[in-house]
């Protein structure tokens, strides 16, 4: 049996390193947002009257954003925006007739439908009672599930499907919620990165890490298990130090951690987190 | 909430001693630790597990009338709460249990004899007057292994509390002896190396596989716990047993030989780390605290 390890840090000081964005302009929730008279508000802002004067003030943390008169302030971390189209990953928290509801790590719980999955033998047909009383044979509370953003409905609600055979359940590998505003809209969600571990980035911050891209498979060597590890490691760094994730620079701060020669379970340390994401920040800060 | 093909990962990794976090079975999370960063406590600290489990102990205190069954001792009551913060159960009455539950294991392992010495240290006059400890926790933040996290900022803040110089002026003829104190001179509490921290294993999967310092979706998966109270001397000073599954006798024994040795390796760990802050406070240094910053 291995011996216990343990290491403890002093809490890093708060960065200092504001250089590169002291251009941007940005905000905290209370603070008077400079506008000119015919300013019209919109999100993220308050019209708050003292006396005669009438100020804008920020309700929420982010970046100031000017569109003509229209004044905002874009959030810098808020729950995910679903968009038509979106991969995203959902964990299973109920059934209600002929439909699923998933957290999607949005503000309100996604529908997924009877209708809009895949039947087994992948024939299209009617869904019938039988089916609706063996929905939770395809998929029961608290599994993770891969799908894409159907449509918006009016009341705000989304509808996922998983009419493709690239999604559906996940299992075999680990699971890790990251920011969304990390992961950006791209043409490929799912990834076989240079090391071998299948990666599914879903837009809403929901991340499947595993061994193999199928479904079923045999048990996971303690090799890959380790490299599964190393990669679910490298995404939280990523989280931790704010970079967008991408096939790119989880490979590069995989890559820097291996010849750092980074113990896997010292790579959630707070000094050595920031160490090996500098490739990766310098790689967004170029592009 | 889990689905059954992660609860079959995180069992197949601890099988093979690896987990989904690429610990091995008895490692810990790497932890932050700040000590003295409430400027109106007595003594405080924050701990931080894998950047989750967030816990904020402030440590008051206050001249009382000691108790009747222990008069040499001092007093320590202990208040957790979990904030809503920290999870949507929390809102509300939703932590009242978890809260008595934490409350409890730090009064249990706070009244064994092996933490005598220290609340001796916290007695003034036998019978008369006593120090009481507030000891108020915040869990800001639970990702796993609450206990653990609990009693190492409890004890963190407590190697570091700082309280005014009493001095005891004898009384005259028939009068009881009085207490003056100097509230220019403070003193750390003396054998505050003798709390203890909990070590918690949880037996996940197949016979005889149990770990340290497990995340929630481990605990998640956990058929059985046992939450023990481990001081400098290696002595046990209560266990807590939780889950609703059984521990065989020899993965038992085996537990509770390892959550001794855990336990001494965090306190050891803990120990050295704080010998600087101890240090920097007697030579009265002033440090910026990182705070909530962090």
């Amino acid at each position: 049996m291995s011996t216990p390890t343990f290491s403890i840090v002093r809490p890093p000081p708060p960065s200092t390193a504001s250089a590169p964005l002291s251009h941007i302009p940005i905000t905290i929730p209370g603070s008077t947002i400079p506008t000119e008279d015919l300013s019209v508000r919109a999100r993220g802002t308050l019209l708050s009257t003292t006396g005669s004067t009438r100020v804008l003030t920020a309700t929420v943390a982010g970046v100031i954003t000017r569109v003509n008169k229209l004044v905002m302030v874009r959030p810098l971390r808020a729950k995910y925006i679903p968009e038509t189209g979106d991969v995203v990953i959902g964990r299973v928290t109920d059934l209600a007739g002929r439909r699923w509801r998933l957290d999607v790590n949005a503000a309100r719980h996604a529908i997924l439908l009877l209708s809009a999955v895949n039947l087994p033998g992948g024939i299209q047909r009617r869904r019938t009672y039988q089916d609706e009383l063996n929905m939770r044979a395809f998929f029961t509370e608290g599994d993770l599930v891969s799908a894409e953003v159907q449509e918006q409905w009016d009341d705000g609600c989304v509808a996922l499907h998983t009419r493709s055979l690239r999604y559906g359940k996940l299992s075999g590998g680990t699971f890790v919620p990251v920011q969304p505003e990390l992961v950006k809209r791209a043409k490929k969600h799912f990834h076989r990165l240079d090391c071998g571990v299948h990666a599914i980035l879903g837009n809403n911050g929901y991340i499947f890490l595993a061994e193999r891209a199928e479904k079923e498979g045999g048990a996971t060597t303690p090799e890959m298990r380790k490299m599964v590890a190393r990669v679910r490691n490298a995404v939280l760094a990523l989280d931790t130090e704010f970079i967008a994730i991408g096939p790119d620079t989880i490979m590069s701060v995989y890559d820097a951690s291996i010849e750092e020669g980074v113990e896997l379970r010292d790579m959630t340390r707070p000094d050595i987190t920031a160490k090996i994401c500098e490739g990766a920040r310098s790689m967004r800060a170029a592009a | 909430m889990l689905s059954g093909a992660e609860k079959t990962y995180i069992e197949a990794g601890a099988a093979q001693g690896i987990r989904a976090d690429g610990r091995g079975l008895l490692d810990l999370r790497p932890v932050t630790l700040e000590t003295s960063l409430l400027p109106t406590a007595s003594g405080s600290a924050r701990v931080r597990i894998g950047g989750v489990t967030d816990i904020l102990v402030g440590v008051k205190a206050e001249v009382v009338e000691p108790h009747v069954n222990a008069p040499d001792e001092g007093l320590m009551s202990f208040a957790v709460e979990c904030s809503s913060l920290a999870s949507p159960d929390f809102v509300g009455r939703g932590g009242a249990d978890l809260n008595a539950e934490l409350s409890q294991l730090l009064t249990r392992l706070y009244a064994s004899s092996a933490t005598r010495e220290l609340r001796r240290g916290l007695a003034l006059i036998p019978g008369r007057k006593c120090w009481v400890l507030h000891v108020d926790a915040l869990v800001l933040d639970s990702g796993g292994n609450l206990y653990g996290a609990l009693s190492l900022a409890v004890r963190a803040a407590l190697r570091v509390v700082t309280l005014p110089r009493v001095v005891i002026i004898p009384g005259e003829a028939d009068d009881d002896d009085e207490i003056e104190v100097n509230e220019e001179v403070f003193e750390r509490l003396s054998r505050s190396e003798d709390a203890p921290v909990a070590v918690t294993l949880s037996a996940v999967g197949g016979r005889g596989i149990y770990i340290a310092d497990s995340t929630s979706e481990e605990e998640a998966c956990a058929k059985a716990a046992i939450t023990m109270g481990v001081n400098l001397a290696g002595r046990a000073c209560g266990a807590v047993s939780g889950g609703t599954g059984g521990v065989d006798m020899d993965t038992l024994k085996s537990m509770l030989k390892d959550a001794v040795r855990v336990g001494g390796d965090i306190l050891k760990t803990t120990d050295s780390f704080l010998q600087d802050d101890i240090a920097r406070m007697e030579s009265g240094e002033e440090v910026e605290p990182v705070g909530f910053f962090s």
